[in-house]
């Protein structure tokens, strides 16, 4: 950010001048230059207070505020939901299921059943919660029959659920089609500008966001210049998670498994730089020598429970799987 | 005597030198000591320290940990916590930092020390124990105790899947009152409740075995209290570029200079924006330096003046593809297929010339999982041995 006149009132256009003839150019070459701030004052001839009241405007701009822990305890506390799968032993894994305010990982091959729990997810969000899911898809492979299906599944005893009913949870689902990674951030952006209005319009009391799937958006642009897609890729990580926390979101991406290049275990693609992204990681795979809807999520990286830790669930709603 | 130099030193400066921030030593000695004989200058070595490691390996949970128990206070009401009442700056790059994780840790932390209390007072007077501990409830060994503690949090999910899922603060507050860390206080702790079912005599003998220091146990609400007040103790930014790390890390100048308390300051993570300042910059040879140098002499410079206790986070951003790539081609060369692995775990430096000039402390992790169980080694070119941290009901202890 280069500096600019009148940014405060030390900062006239002479000054201006000066600075720059010494190489002073943007805010972040004046913080960088504090230690020597006398120095400066010495050679551009600005007046040492000067330099210090920019150096103090400059600071307070461009540093983060501070926040009392304690004070997000209880903000935290407040805002805190527990979204549920749909799915008993997928929640027992998750701690009770996915969190607002973390970023959840599924990495899985194909016919993992990656997509299916995450319908299964945003079904469950809008059934019983009543909050609206945005749902980001990049392969085409949503569903809303399916979704109809799971809520008339899940409906409570005693209670039907009417076409009219139906139409006004599923009016709770945005569904939003990407073809690229610029079309999501343009997506996610969209989002953000909307729910930092008091009201949101378009999503109001939002609680899950799901991208599915992330590696099919990202796969196009790897190779070639690494530091570009590695770039590419932080960026969508820190976006993503500052959704989450900024408007305590749960959110839910879906990753391919790929195999590492001295032939070991499968593990999740993206990278390493993405590897350190999500709060929570799963692995979908089938259990060995299984047949069928069974599938086992191993729980690979947490920040609340130990890993590994292992749970095996049925893709087939109808029959629940019984180990054993 | 002659000082070295004329620099002036201002007054801040002088006072910052003057005040002795907490040690945090006891903390954990191998961490946080430093190096050198005490004869001689206090030297910077071991106040920076960087945590390395490859993802889910433990590094912000081993970070939280000792935040934890340097913001817990020694001691409450007579109760040795054994923290340090240090005040704690963290400063978040990567969206990361859990407060409700935080909470957790530290109540476990204090059920350990109020465990291990009681059970001392156990075996001070033994002809009491069999009345005491069926009136507390508290098993013998902690680590007993604390696995009982963490069954009820297997309940935990299907009270939230019962349809509790409402946007309610009230609710959601109940809900999450439900979940396992205050579970396992309600059934460890005293109630007050519970105490005054007991009968008079009871009561008595109760108070008259609690040894002469009038020592109460703790409520529910005590250990709430202790959590709020120790988190009180810790700032937390929440920055989301270079130019902010590094305009936030100048800015805590001032606040160093002015609180004697605080004492560490944790960057979780350092390397969070490295692919991104590449990306953005022009000139990506040179683009890790010129971002990282500034922050790295802003470091050096506040352990100087400050002393102050850096704990730094990196991520392993850089594979060891080149390093097993190399080593391939040696050993095809000798055509042994011996050495393929021996080299997997060890640290690259991609920070730049700067950062690794530092004279920090380096502490990598990685994980052994063995029967299902993780373990998190730590190896330190200082130390003679790799310690090894496993983890107990989900918190990490040395082993």
């Amino acid at each position: 950010m280069t500096l600019q006149a009148g940014l405060c009132t030390a900062l006239t256009s002479s000054a201006l001048d000066k600075l720059r003839a010494h190489g002073v150019k943007t805010a972040t070459d004046f913080i960088v230059k504090v230690k020597d701030i006398e120095v400066l004052s010495q050679e551009t001839l600005i007046p040492y207070k000067d330099l210090c009241s920019i150096q103090r405007v400059l600071l307070a701009e461009h540093s983060a505020y501070p926040t009392l822990a304690s004070c997000l305890y209880e903000k935290a506390i407040a805002s805190l939901m527990i979204l549920s799968t749909g799915c008993q032993s997928l929640d027992d894994l998750l701690d009770g299921g996915l969190y607002t305010g973390e970023l959840t990982e599924l990495a899985g091959d194909s016919v993992s059943g990656k997509t299916k729990i995450c319908l299964w997810c945003a079904a469950m969000t809008v059934l019983v919660g009543d909050h609206s899911v945005v749902y980001i898809d990049s392969s085409s492979s949503f569903s809303a029959g399916y979704l109809k299906d799971i809520m008339s599944k899940n409906i409570g005893p005693g209670q039907s659920l009417s076409d009219d009913l139906i139409r006004s949870k599923l009016q709770k689902v945005k569904y939003t089609q990407v073809f690229d990674i610029y079309d999501l951030f343009s997506a996610l952006d969209a989002i953000m500008t909307d729910l930092n209005q008091q009201t949101p319009v378009k999503y109001p009391d939002l609680k899950l966001l799901i991208v599915d799937s992330l590696a099919s958006l990202i796969y196009p642009i790897m190779g070639g210049n690494i530091s570009f897609c590695q770039g590419l890729i932080c960026q969508l990580g820190l976006k993503l998670k500052q959704l989450a926390t900024h408007y305590s979101l749960a959110v839910l991406v879906t990753n391919y498994l790929t195999s590492s290049f001295n032939g070991g275990k499968k593990k999740p693609a993206l990278g390493k730089a993405w590897s350190h992204v999500p709060h929570m990681r799963v692995i979908l795979q089938k259990p060995v020598g299984g047949q069928g809807p069974s599938r086992e999520a191993v729980l690979v990286k947490s920040n609340r429970q130990q890993t590994p830790k292992s749970a095996l669930f049925s893709l087939d709603k109808d029959e629940p799987y019984e180990p054993g | 005597m002659q000082r070295k130099g004329s620099k002036a030193e201002s007054g801040s400066q002088l006072l910052a030198r003057l005040i002795s921030r907490t040690d945090l030593t006891c903390v954990d000695p191998y961490v946080f000591c430093h190096a050198g004989p005490p004869s001689e200058v206090p030297s910077n070595q071991g106040k920076i320290i960087e945590l390395y490691g490859t993802e889910g390996v433990g590094k912000t949970e081993l970070a939280l940990l000792y935040t934890a128990k340097i913001c817990l206070p020694s001691e409450w009401k007579g109760h040795h916590l054994d923290g340090r009442g240090a005040k704690v700056v963290f400063v978040d790059t990567e969206f990361k930092f859990s407060v409700l994780h935080l909470a957790i840790i530290m109540e476990q932390i204090i059920l350990k020390y109020i465990n291990r209390e009681s059970s001392l007072t156990i075996t001070k007077d033994n002809e009491k124990v069999g009345q005491t501990r069926e009136s507390y409830n508290i098993p013998n060994q902690d680590d007993l105790s604390s696995k009982e503690l963490f069954k009820p949090s297997q309940s935990s999910p299907s009270c939230i899947n019962n349809g509790t899922m409402s946007g309610h603060t009230s609710e959601s507050k109940k809900m999450n009152s439900e979940s396992n860390s205050k579970i396992s206080i309600q059934n460890n702790l005293v109630n007050p409740t519970d105490q005054n079912l007991l009968g008079k005599n009871d009561k008595q003998e109760i108070e008259s075995s609690s040894n002469a220091d009038t020592k109460n146990p703790l409520t529910e609400e005590d250990v709430e209290t202790i959590v709020l007040d120790s988190l009180g103790r810790l700032q937390v930014f929440r920055v989301s570029s270079t130019r902010e790390l590094t305009a936030t890390l100048i800015s805590l100048n001032t606040m160093m200079s002015g609180d004697p308390l605080l004492s560490l300051i944790v960057v979780d993570t350092i390397s969070a924006y490295y692919w991104i300042d590449k990306t953005l910059s022009t000139d990506s040879s040179h683009c890790t330096e010129s971002c990282m140098s500034p922050i790295s002499n802003i470091i050096a410079k506040q352990v100087a003046e400050f002393g102050v206790t850096y704990l730094t986070i990196k991520s392993a951003l850089i594979g060891q593809k080149r390093a097993w790539v190399n080593e391939v081609e040696h050993a095809r060369k000798n055509c042994d297929s011996s050495k393929t692995e021996s080299a997997m775990t060890d640290h690259v430096e991609f920070l730049g010339r700067s950062w690794s000039k530092l004279p920090l402390r380096r502490i990598v992790l990685t994980q052994n999982i063995a029967n299902g169980k993780k373990k998190v080694i730590a190896s330190c070119s200082e130390w003679p041995n790799e310690r090894v941290f496993s983890f107990l009901d989900d918190l990490l202890q040395m082993e």
